[in-house]
């Protein structure tokens, strides 16, 4: 009897799956069942459940509604427990119509998709798409595997399927792909990911301590967002640990140089090697951590800004090893003749026709009209007098017909407080070289420098950025710490550098005039005591930052980094770790745990590579 | 069950920290054989997570072979929103360790078929071979994952409401705004952390104290839903004395008295090992 049940079941198992079939089974047990010794009560009892269930099972598919899966398994479950240990070949029996019939469940459950199962990763072909998906071999997840009875349907399918019944692959339930496609961003995906372990970085300002940062080609992006979409980094920086006992390195943007007129023997004004120069102080820059900067174009004849400017135009951009330059900063030539600094005297000039003149001066590179440069003009920063004649009125002309695109600065200017408020007003935004080539700050008459302490300014007028050389030199330390504590949002390291910077001989040419070298960071106009712009690096301006106006570290790098980009409108794309920002970073090693001006440029990245790294 | 009772927070998350890293070694996962972890998000794994992320940067623990299956997410929160629990697993463990991507399970509220995320995400579950251990915390009302009192303690992975006691305990990381906390997530259901091999249970602090005394001392009940824990063959719960306020003096004595044989057992002097078997020799 046995066998012939068994026969009978396994057609109706390899056959249709249909509820027809299974009621037809239904009944062959309850008949069998009932057939059985009369001594056991429950069989009889089991017998008479089997029939009534199937009876309306029968009438259900006969009025063309479908028995569901559910229903039949209570019944078959109820059949199977129901049975008493005792009574032997039932309980054999209606384990294995149990665990049959659990198995024959179509796929078409409510659960599972419509759609045709994904082929196992067996059959798929191992490429580079795939190659990175989950390696670990999937076991088909089949419906009856789940639920509260997982365990037990294992131990059943274990002990009666794989010796009696069909093998496990015969079931072909659909399997579960567990490999990244839902987020697979693969438009970048050609792009290097690197990602920099155990650092604190400074973020908006502020050091966050053991953070990662990912970098994707050229820009930083958000780390979170790319580990799930599944992307891995292609190379990891681990710089924790480095050097046990010291602090971890610092993490900050590239410094940017808003005022630099030369350097390694190369002067900007000079037109016949300016090519040269440029690329060999974009390389040189690097080492410094500078990652951009403005070359700064002094005092010239108006035909040498048609020259020079078109230079710096095409060296624009950011290309690999080169640190990038932003644009132009041309400081003066309307500047104040008693107030002229280094430059040529010649060649100064007021404005009498206010903007019209600027345009005389500068060339198409400030017209308008010329729309030459109407979306990203090379000029970037322009340095004027307010206090000349017509220059207010030029001020509003620059600031109507370029708007936030060229920053207007104040310097080499003997205006007093009143004027440089004016000047503000008007649309004036930074201060070049704050104390240097100025009205002195006294106490009934702060000059310039009183428009960063109290200022009577429109409430939507901002107070200006301002850029010191804190060299020790240019300025006293402790008018820096004055100037920087009045207004710290506002200061912005420059370092004014001339053509001698980062030489070590002792005369230069500094546009057309000799300079000489008075002191080891001193450079002074060939035979008198007036200084000559400054040979100071970016790394020692911010170390000088800390000592004299005391704040930390951090602080100092903000003056170097986010202060000069929101002064240039480009906060966010430099001068910044947050995603979207360009990747020009550098590492700083700490040296001291006491002083925080103890510290030294360790690695450079731009544009995602590594480009200076410390012997 | 086992009760393993510390002195303090911190003692608790070096005990738990340890355990989970000799497990992970002794399991030695390789490809083919990966260890599969279900880990919880809020204030009780935070100290676990930070020295899991210690031994790692050691060189004690490696997360390549490792696959982990969170344990809620909340529904419809941006998923990179501060807030959501892909970012406090980030910021938490997957920044700083070397687990790849694709190991990481993460319930995903934004999904359009949130059923069927559910079911998937159970049906992922068998299919590396269920869950070798699941670690865990548990609410002041005895819920464990987000399923609050009254939830079947047969459940699978599922949409679940929030009970408003916990939306006004989360406010505090929305700003306040009970407005502003999301009303629904995806949970793992008791069925399934209970389906894992292993379960361990974080209770610390005095505001689960009674949450521990019910779910352990009284039986078992849906109301208390981490008392489901008391069916599992493998169940473990490290607590710390604070939250041992409400138990019988009677219970914390014997709990404490077999930790302290346990202790001798794996001093290198027993002559009978963990496993039961008789060492000859001093060296395991």
């Amino acid at each position: 009897m046995l066998g012939s049940l068994f026969g009978r079941k396994e057609e109706h198992a390899g056959a249709n799956n249909n509820a027809a079939s299974r009621t037809q089974v239904l009944d062959h047990v309850s008949r069998s069942l009932s057939r059985q010794r009369p001594q056991s009560r429950n069989s009889g009892l089991l017998g008479w459940l089997a029939s009534t269930q199937s009876q309306i099972l029968a009438r259900r598919v006969g009025r063309g509604g479908d028995a569901t899966e559910t229903h039949q398994r209570e019944v078959l479950i109820s059949l199977a427990f129901s049975v008493a240990p005792s009574n032997m070949m039932c309980f054999i029996l209606n384990s294995l119509i149990v665990t049959v019939m659990l198995q024959s469940q179509p796929r078409t459950s409510s659960n599972w998709s419509a759609e045709s199962p994904p082929t196992s990763p067996a059959l798929r072909p191992i490429s580079p798409q795939n190659f990175y998906d989950s390696p670990i071999r999937l076991a088909p997840a089949t419906p009856h595997m789940l639920g509260a009875r997982a365990d037990e349907n294992k131990y059943r399918m274990r002990l009666l399927t794989d010796r009696m019944f069909s093998p496990r692959d015969k079931h072909h339930i659909p399997l579960v792909s567990l490999g990244p496609s839902v987020f697979s961003d693969s438009s970048k995906s050609a792009e290097k990911v690197i990602q920099l372990l155990r650092c604190d970085v400074l973020k908006n300002g502020k050091i966050v301590r053991d953070e990662t940062l990912w970098i994707q080609g050229n820009k930083i992006v958000d780390g979170a967002t790319l580990f799930f979409a599944g992307v891995k980094p292609d190379q990891v920086i681990d710089l924790g640990g480095a050097t046990a006992g010291q602090r971890r390195p610092l993490v900050v943007p590239g410094f940017i140089d808003v005022q630099i007129n030369g350097y390694f023997g190369y002067d900007f004004a000079e037109q016949s090697k300016l090519e040269e120069g440029l690329d060999v102080v974009a390389k040189g820059l690097l080492k410094y951590g500078v990652t951009s900067f403005l070359p700064t174009v002094v005092s010239s004849l108006p035909q040498t800004y048609q020259e020079v400017l078109p230079i710096i135009d095409a060296k624009r951009g950011r290309r690999s090893g080169h640190a990038e330059i932003i644009g132009a900063h041309l400081e003066g030539p309307f500047i104040a003749p008693c107030k002229k600094g280094a430059h040529n005297i010649d060649y100064f000039r007021s404005a009498p026709n206010g903007f019209a003149d600027l345009i005389e001066c500068y060339g198409k590179y400030l017209d308008p009209s010329s729309s030459v440069q109407k979306d990203d003009n090379v000029v970037k920063i322009i340095t004027v007098a307010p206090e000349l004649e017509g220059m207010l009125g030029a001020i509003e002309g620059i600031k109507k017909e370029w708007g936030d695109k060229i920053a207007v600065s104040l310097g080499h200017t003997e205006c007093n407080y009143e004027q440089a408020e004016k000047s503000v007003e008007s649309g004036v935004t930074m201060i070049t070289h704050l104390f240097n080539a100025m009205h002195p700050f006294y106490h009934r008459e702060p000059g310039p420098m009183g428009v960063i302490g109290f200022s009577s300014l429109p409430r939507n007028t901002k107070k200006p950025f301002f850029g010191v050389i804190a060299d020790g030199v240019h300025t006293s330390p402790s008018s820096i710490r004055v100037a920087y504590n009045a207004y710290p949002e506002g200061a912005m390291l420059v370092t004014d550098a001339m053509a001698g910077a980062g030489l070590d001989g002792d005369e230069f040419m500094l546009g057309s005039m000799h300079v000489e070298r008075k002191g080891p960071m001193e450079v002074v106009i060939a035979g008198t005591n007036t200084l000559a712009g400054s040979v100071a690096t970016m790394p020692f301006c911010i170390a000088n930052l800390v000592k004299f106006a005391g704040c930390s570290l951090a602080e100092a790098v903000n003056a170097a980094t986010i202060t000069p980009a929101k002064s240039l409108g480009i906060y966010g794309k430099k001068g910044s770790l947050m995603p979207g920002a360009d990747a020009d970073f550098v590492i700083l090693d700490q040296l001291s745990d006491v002083d925080e001006s103890a510290f030294r440029v360790a690695r450079v990245f731009f544009a995602g590579e590594e480009v200076f790294t410390v012997a | 069950m086992r009760l393993i009772i510390k002195d303090n927070y911190d003692d608790v998350c070096k005990y738990t920290s340890e355990y989970i890293l000799n497990r992970i070694n002794e399991f030695n996962p390789t490809p083919e054989r990966p260890f599969v972890i279900g880990l919880p998000t809020g204030s009780s794994p935070l100290g676990v997570y930070k020295k899991l992320v210690n031994f790692h940067r050691e060189g004690m623990l490696s997360f390549k072979n490792v696959i982990t299956f969170n344990m809620d997410e909340y529904v419809h929160l941006p998923r990179d929103h501060p807030e959501s629990y892909h970012s406090f697993m980030w910021e938490n463990l997957f920044k700083h360790v070397d687990i790849p991507p694709q190991n990481v399970n993460i319930l995903d509220g934004n999904a359009k078929d949130l059923e069927r995320e559910c079911t998937e995400y159970e049906a992922k579950i068998a299919a590396v071979g269920g869950i070798e251990l699941f670690l865990g915390g548990i609410g002041p009302d005895g819920h464990i994952a987000f399923n609050e009192p009254g939830s079947s303690l047969s459940s699978r992975t599922r949409i679940k409401t929030l009970a408003y006691e916990t939306i006004i305990a989360n406010s505090r990381f929305f700003g306040g705004d009970v407005n502003k906390v999301p009303k629904l997530s995806l949970t793992v259901g008791v069925g399934t952390v209970m389906d894992a091999r292993e379960v361990v249970i974080l209770i610390s602090g005095a505001g689960k104290a009674l949450a521990l005394a019910k779910c352990i001392e009284e039986g078992v009940n849906h109301m208390w839903t981490v008392s489901a824990i008391q069916l599992h063959p493998r169940g473990m719960i490290v607590c710390d004395d604070d939250a041992t306020l409400e138990l019988h003096v009677k219970t914390v004595k014997y709990f404490k008295s077999i930790e302290k044989v346990h202790r001798l057992l794996t001093t290198e002097e027993s002559k009978v090992g963990m496993d039961g078997k008789v060492r000859y020799s001093a060296t395991k």
